[in-house]
């Protein structure tokens, strides 16, 4: 297989021409999104320059705590922004986005380095921090999406909890049907994306192992094995996330509240 | 004087709620008292927004008062666990809140909620016919009912928790007239004969000539309450004349 071509940073600057495309479609249509586009552009520049000159030097660093330090710093920005557009107490609601975050997304990475995936060393950063992203992310998404739909869902649906509180329901019990939906509309995109792959979606993982010249059906293969890990996180985030937070619509005395 | 069983005094709430972001206060009662005895039929009835919904709430503590007591059975609520309490003083909203499968399933809810076996399909037809829904099929989807069917499936469910206290809030409003006579009868039997407690929220006159008491609530208090006789056939505050003066 042939190494892959190199790019510099004028030829990014280049790639701007497509960013400027968006930005002439949005100034004919008067859609306004001048202004965030720029911003964003910038935003992604500046962010991914940085992770990139961090990720060198956690490589060169080899060493398993900062490896798992960056993967704790990635998972605290996930918490921060999986709850940060979910209504209610915000210092909660991160703590337990965070958590669930967490909890499924080490799991489900375990799993995958030591059962799929056995690297030697266990940390090596190459794999475990590339792949403990997109975990991550995939969790983070599940759990925003589906702590918003959950705080809808109560807000639109109190009379009903309150009539299973009022026949003795805890109101874990009380809430559970609009939990159980909000899940599985958390758990679309999953599914939709398993439906998908390779067909609609073109997946990143794969593309990017076959532009570093690696061998496709190794590609392909890593890449059944990222949308697995996805789902699993995904689930994992969503049910533990929700069972956090639907417990916090309600105080001691099983009386629903605005947390 | 027959025993108390439900007792609120001196009881003050204010319902605080968000709108755009900002809080809204909203007082509902500023010193309420009233007591109601064991196997009592008593109507509450007063203008819309007068805290008739909020009563029962507080009664089966959905909400706590911010001053005042409220005791049931003796028991001030708060030394009740409110699971239990909501088990004694039963509330059956004016809106039917089905939830998911059968009819069994909904009327059989009080036990899952209690961890308890699930009773025998007997028993939920016994609950039923009570309920004024004797020929219903249990294994039938309850959201495929009707919505008169459906309250009806809610007061056997409230039965089945075999309540002290029975709170109606407007529930018969969406039923048949005969239907709800029928039913509130059966009730009025269960007062007679096992001392059950009925607290009936309605706007319905009619059919407040046959129980014990009414109680008038405006302006954040009880305002009158006597026997329905003097109550209907001659008010004397201005909220009740008021009240009434809508459905003559």
């Amino acid at each position: 297989m042939g190494h892959f071509v190199e790019i510099s940073v004028l030829d990014v600057l280049y790639s701007l021409g497509a960013v400027a495309i968006v930005a002439v479609v949005s100034v004919s249509y008067g859609l306004t999104l001048e202004k965030n586009l720029a911003f964003g552009a910038i935003r992604t520049f500046v962010q991914l320059i940085i992770v990139g000159y961090l990720l060198k030097w956690v490589f060169g660093l080899d060493k398993w705590y900062a490896v798992l330090a960056m993967i704790l710093v990635m998972t605290l920005i996930a918490g921060y922004h999986g709850a940060r557009r979910v209504p209610g107490s915000a210092g909660r609601n991160v703590l337990y986005a965070t958590g669930a975050i967490m909890v499924s997304s080490a799991a489900v990475i375990f799993y995958t380095f030591t059962v799929v995936v056995r690297v030697d060393p266990w940390y090596k950063p190459h794999y475990l921090i590339p792949v403990s992203g997109m975990v991550i992310n995939g969790a983070m998404n599940g759990v925003s999406v589906g702590m918003s739909m959950l705080k809808t869902a109560v807000d639109s649906g109190r009379e009903r909890i309150e009539a299973a509180l009022s026949l003795g329901a805890t109101g874990r019990l009380a809430v559970s049907p609009l939990v159980k939906n909000s899940v599985r509309t958390a758990l679309i995109p999953t599914v939709n994306g398993l439906m998908t792959a390779g067909i609609v979606q073109l997946p990143g993982m794969m593309s990017g192992q076959i532009i570093a010249g690696a061998d496709p059906t190794q590609a392909v293969l890593y890449q059944i094995v990222i949308y697995y890990i996805l789902a699993a996180a995904n689930c994992l985030a969503v049910i533990l996330g929700l069972r956090l937070y639907s417990g916090s619509f309600f105080n001691r005395a099983q009386q629903l509240i605005n947390p | 004087m027959p025993d108390p069983i439900v007792e609120l005094k001196s009881v003050r709430k204010t319902l605080k709620s968000k709108t755009d972001g900002s809080e809204v206060n909203t007082p509902v009662f500023n010193g309420l008292d009233l007591t109601i005895s064991v196997g009592e039929r008593i109507g509450i009835i007063g203008p819309s927004g007068s805290g008739k919904t909020t009563l029962l709430k507080l009664v089966n503590r959905l909400e706590d008062a911010d001053e005042g007591t409220i005791s049931v059975d003796g028991r001030d609520v708060f030394d009740w666990d409110a699971r239990a309490l909501r088990r004694k003083a039963a509330l059956v909203l004016q809106k039917p809140y089905i939830f998911e499968g059968t009819v069994y399933d909904n009327v059989a809810f009080p036990y899952t909620a209690a961890n308890e076996k699930t009773p025998p399909r007997k028993t939920v037809e016994e609950l039923l016919s009570e309920a004024g829904l004797p020929d219903v099929d249990t294994a039938r989807p309850a959201a495929a009912l009707s919505v008169g069917q459906q309250q009806r499936v809610c007061l056997a469910r409230s039965l089945a928790t075999e309540p002290s206290v029975l709170m109606l809030d407007e529930t018969t409003s969406s039923l048949d007239p005969n239907v709800a006579a029928g039913v509130l009868k059966k009730i009025y039997g269960r007062c007679r004969s096992d001392r059950l407690t009925l607290i009936h929220v309605t706007h319905e006159v009619p059919k407040l000539r046959d129980l014990d008491r009414i109680a008038v609530i405006a302006g954040g208090t009880i305002t009158e309450e006597g026997t329905p006789e003097r109550i209907l056939e001659g008010p004397i505050s201005a909220a009740t004349k008021d009240f009434l003066a809508g459905f003559s």
